[in-house]
């Protein structure tokens, strides 16, 4: 399938030209609405991309797995700081406005550092709060923001000597801005940083396994929504030369989600959809139907409100779902030369890789884990066995840091383990789940991918502005490779949401194959394979191991354990019941009574 | 008792179509499984009996009245139960609650409970602590139960034995034997061939969501086709580990 004289290049990513062709024809649709069109659509032009940008930051958030109630307030930051500083102390406006957005990232900054640590329904309220707090606090700062009153007399946007007065030039400043985001982000989702973001959706834990600083990215993407906000924020005041609290409340920020959702929250080219599709809508309905039928403004409300419901029905993805079809698939070619995947070199040579002393945990009340000892060596395949609820996920846990036990002592590759999950990976030490951990709506190839993460440099900016080819081509031709080695290269471009089970537990394999482990903690990697297939992984991990690679197993199937391991840990309702020979264990009494039966 | 065919049957997402063309047939009180690899269209099968994926094409009628484009509740009420692949419990729900949802179709009386915990002794110990308390082997005993309160009439499990240790899938086992014995018509998907033609009558082997095998268990068992990818034992794991050193 591989022909052997083709280099690695940089891949051919046709989302990534798709992003950028779609960026060009909206910054060049909107100059020609700008230049073209009545004065009145050049000022529903600029509200369109400024709503477009602060949205834009809110998908962000979302593809994240966040959510914010309180995006109008980020921008009501950046225009009342940009607007102060601009008349209140004389600044230039473009310093104005870059201070008046850098305010309003700190205030991200400092707002997610105190909100991010909440779980579940908490950061929809906090933001919610924030989002009401500031409305009231612009109110009631009225010697400094003019209060209910208004503040007037924004002098232009000016850069150096150039005005920027002609409202015209203004939208196509302001939608030359939103073409550069918009063809950013899409290109940044299926980047290294973009994997990441999706990782984290997924499940916090497995991102961490993989080396993402979870509470470091999550508040990055709150702070760049929060500048997003505080640029269309800044830019509204320079534009319409007068602020009131009004367009930043709880209302505004309810209708950036909105838009989001109806545009779809899974793109950024969906909160310009998003944006451009209520606005659209909303004019429709004031102009056109609501004057032939003679409809008030609560019926014209109750309409959009039935159309928006109608729509998100019909797709319930957002406009973006149905206009998904023809975008073009991620892929990346496979690489013509084979490269191999060795394990690192880390650990002190000859040493035990893990060794865990009496290590015991308690839940509550209940022992979950008492004094259970034992280590893997170097070159080693360890199966750790007993019946279902004895322990083993625990003893998994508290090996790798996830679970600090209640007594006893780990060394995991020559120290205690690390305190911090994600400093895992660098430790080489990398891991499948018991219940698989895929990220659904990325390609498998991408899946895999992304278990090279820590291994990349590569950050936000280089994602978005395709500076990070190189690193890329060669994490894309790992991917392949472990992906080759565990024989699902077939589906390496279907969606792994498609996957069968067993396929995605051996989609795990191959994304901790590609971080490079010294030690790999497989969970119940067998599970959903039938034995042809089982027969391959015994195969793939005495190769691993041949390779320098030692494995901690957990699994069921005992032909396979008993087979595929040097050495075999029981445990039974919290405790080690014996450590010893696959021939031994099989012919332990206490194992056949308490696990294998007869 | 029923008898269930699929003829013509047609399933997929998206797409993408996972079987196509598909023919089984289940007599009354026949246990049957089917086998496939990893991604062959078996859970898709299952899902597409139960209305879970509609069929686009093909008819599923039990005792000859068609149930293809039934929605799932109305196959429930019709006795068609699902054991699905990842058990699927009410996890915050207490093992008697779940079991008494598994009832909440066909009303399920009072004795079908006592029913269940005689089957499994561990689930009446365990009534009143939360589904997702159990361990692996009492949440499948759970998901079990939980079907044979709704009284099926054709009960189809995906993947019991799957993430069970050895004694536990044995007791699963031997419940779905007894269950056979009572008269039950049974569809089992498994991953372990060898465990499933031990209880099975008939089986059908499924590769890229097309019936490429089938025939009675001792016939299947005894078939060189499935030998090694299918029932291989401790001898081929032994050479499947030894091939990496020979060379």
């Amino acid at each position: 399938m591989t022909s052997p004289q083709q280099e690695i290049r940089p891949s051919w990513r046709r989302p990534g030209i798709a992003s950028l062709g779609v960026a060009i024809g909206l910054f060049a649709l909107a100059c020609a609405i700008a230049v073209l069109g009545p004065q009145y659509n050049v000022t529903l032009l600029v509200t369109v991309g400024l709503t477009a940008l602060a949205a834009m930051g809110l998908t962000l958030l979302l593809i994240a797995g966040q959510v914010s109630l309180g995006q109008a307030a980020f921008m009501a930051i950046g225009a009342y700081g940009a607007a102060i500083l601009a008349r209140e102390h004389g600044m230039p406006s473009i310093l104005a406005l870059l201070l008046g957005v850098a305010t309003s990232a700190i205030a991200g900054f400092v707002v997610g550092s105190i909100t991010l640590r909440l779980k579940g329904h908490f950061l929809p309220l906090a933001t919610l709060a924030i989002g009401i707090a500031t409305s009231a606090g612009i109110v009631a700062a009225g010697p400094l923001t003019g209060g209910a009153s208004g503040f007037g007399q924004i002098p232009p946007l000016a850069i150096g000597p150039f005005e920027l007065v002609n409202e015209r030039a203004y939208a196509i400043a302001v939608w030359s801005i939103v073409a550069v985001a918009g063809g950013g982000f899409s290109r940044l989702l299926h980047s290294r940083t973009g994997r990441a973001i999706a990782a984290l959706k997924t499940n916090v834990e497995m991102a961490e396994v993989f080396g993402v600083d979870a509470a470091r990215l999550r508040l990055l993407v709150f702070v760049v929504a929060a500048t997003l906000a505080g640029l269309s924020g800044g830019l509204y005041a320079f534009y319409f030369k007068f602020l009131s609290p009004a367009p930043f409340g709880l209302t505004s920020s309810i209708n950036l989600l909105i838009a989001c959702i109806f545009g779809g929250m899974s793109h950024p080219f969906g909160a310009v959809l998003g944006a451009t599709a209520i606005t659209a809508l909303e004019m429709l309905l004031q102009n056109t139907v609501a004057r032939m039928f003679g409809l008030s403004g609560h019926v014209e409300m109750i309409v959009f409100g039935l159309v928006l419901i109608g729509v998100l029905l019909r797709w319930p993805g957002g406009i973006w779902s149905a206009l998904q079809r023809v975008w073009p698939a991620f892929s990346v070619a496979r690489p013509g030369r084979n490269i191999e995947l060795t394990p690192s070199k880390r650990g002190a040579e000859g040493e035990d890789l893990l060794t865990v002393t009496g290590i015991a945990r308690n839940f509550g009340g209940l022992k979950a884990l008492q004094g259970v000892s034992f280590s893997v060596g170097p070159d080693q395949i360890v199966g750790l066995i007993g019946p279902n609820g004895a322990g083993k996920s625990t003893t998994f846990n508290i090996a790798t840091g996830l679970l600090a036990p209640s007594e006893g002592s780990v060394v995991l590759m020559g120290a205690p383990p690390p305190a911090r999950v994600s400093d895992l990976v660098h430790r080489g030490v990398s891991r499948t789940f018991q219940h698989v951990r895929i990220v659904p709506e990325r390609t498998v190839l991408e899946n895999v991918a992304f278990g090279a993460y820590a291994q990349g440099r590569s950050g936000m900016i280089s994602g978005m502005f395709a500076l990070d080819r190189s690193e890329e081509a060669a994490t894309f031709a790992k991917a392949w490779r472990a992906l080759e080695i565990v024989e699902l290269d077939g589906l390496a471009h279907e969606p792994a949401s498609r996957l069968a089970m067993g396929q995605a537990r051996l989609v795990e394999v191959a994304r901790a194959l590609i971080s490079r482990p010294r030690l790999l903690l497989l969970d119940e990697p067998a599970a959903g394979l039938r034995t042809g297939e089982k027969l391959k992984l015994v195969t793939l991990l005495h190769r691993l191991k041949r390779s320098g690679m030692s494995v901690l197993l957990v699994e069921h199937d005992m032909d396979l354990v008993m087979n595929c391991v040097d050495r075999v840990v029981v445990l039974d309702r919290g405790q080690g019941l014996m450590i010893g020979h696959p021939d031994e264990v099989r012919r332990d009494e206490r194992v056949i009574a308490a696990y294998l039966g007869t | 008792m029923p008898h269930l065919r699929v003829s013509g049957l047609n399933v997929g997402y998206g797409r993408a179509t996972v079987i196509e063309s598909l023919d089984i047939d289940v007599k009354p009180g026949e246990l049957v499984t089917v086998l496939g690899a990893n991604g062959a269209g078996k859970t898709t099968l299952l899902n597409g009996v139960m209305g879970l994926c509609p069929p686009r094409a093909g008819s599923v009628t039990l005792d000859g009245v068609e149930l293809a484009g039934l929605r799932p509740e109305q196959l429930v009420g019709r006795g068609v139960v699902l054991v699905p692949e990842r058990r699927e419990l009410f996890g915050n729900l207490s093992v008697e609650v779940n079991l008494r949802l598994g009832g909440y179709r066909t009303g399920a009386p009072p004795k079908s409970l006592e029913r269940i915990y005689g089957l499994f002794p561990i689930l009446a110990e365990r009534r009143r602590q939360k589904a997702a308390t159990l361990s692996g082997g009492e949440q499948q005993m759970l998901a079990v139960g939980r079907a044979l309160m709704a009284e099926p009439r054709l009960l189809m499990l995906d993947e019991p034995s799957i993430g069970l240790a050895p004694l536990i899938v044995q007791e699963i086992l031997r419940v779905i034997g007894q269950l056979k014995s009572e008269g039950l018509t049974i569809i089992l998907v498994e991953q372990n061939a060898r465990l499933a033609l031990s209880v099975a009558d008939r089986g059908y082997v499924l590769e890229v969501g097309r019936i490429v095998l089938q025939g009675s268990s001792a016939e299947l068992s005894a078939d060189p086709r499935l030998s090694q990818a299918y029932l291989g034992g401790a001898a081929d794991y032994a050479a499947a580990r030894d091939q990496v050193y020979i060379d």
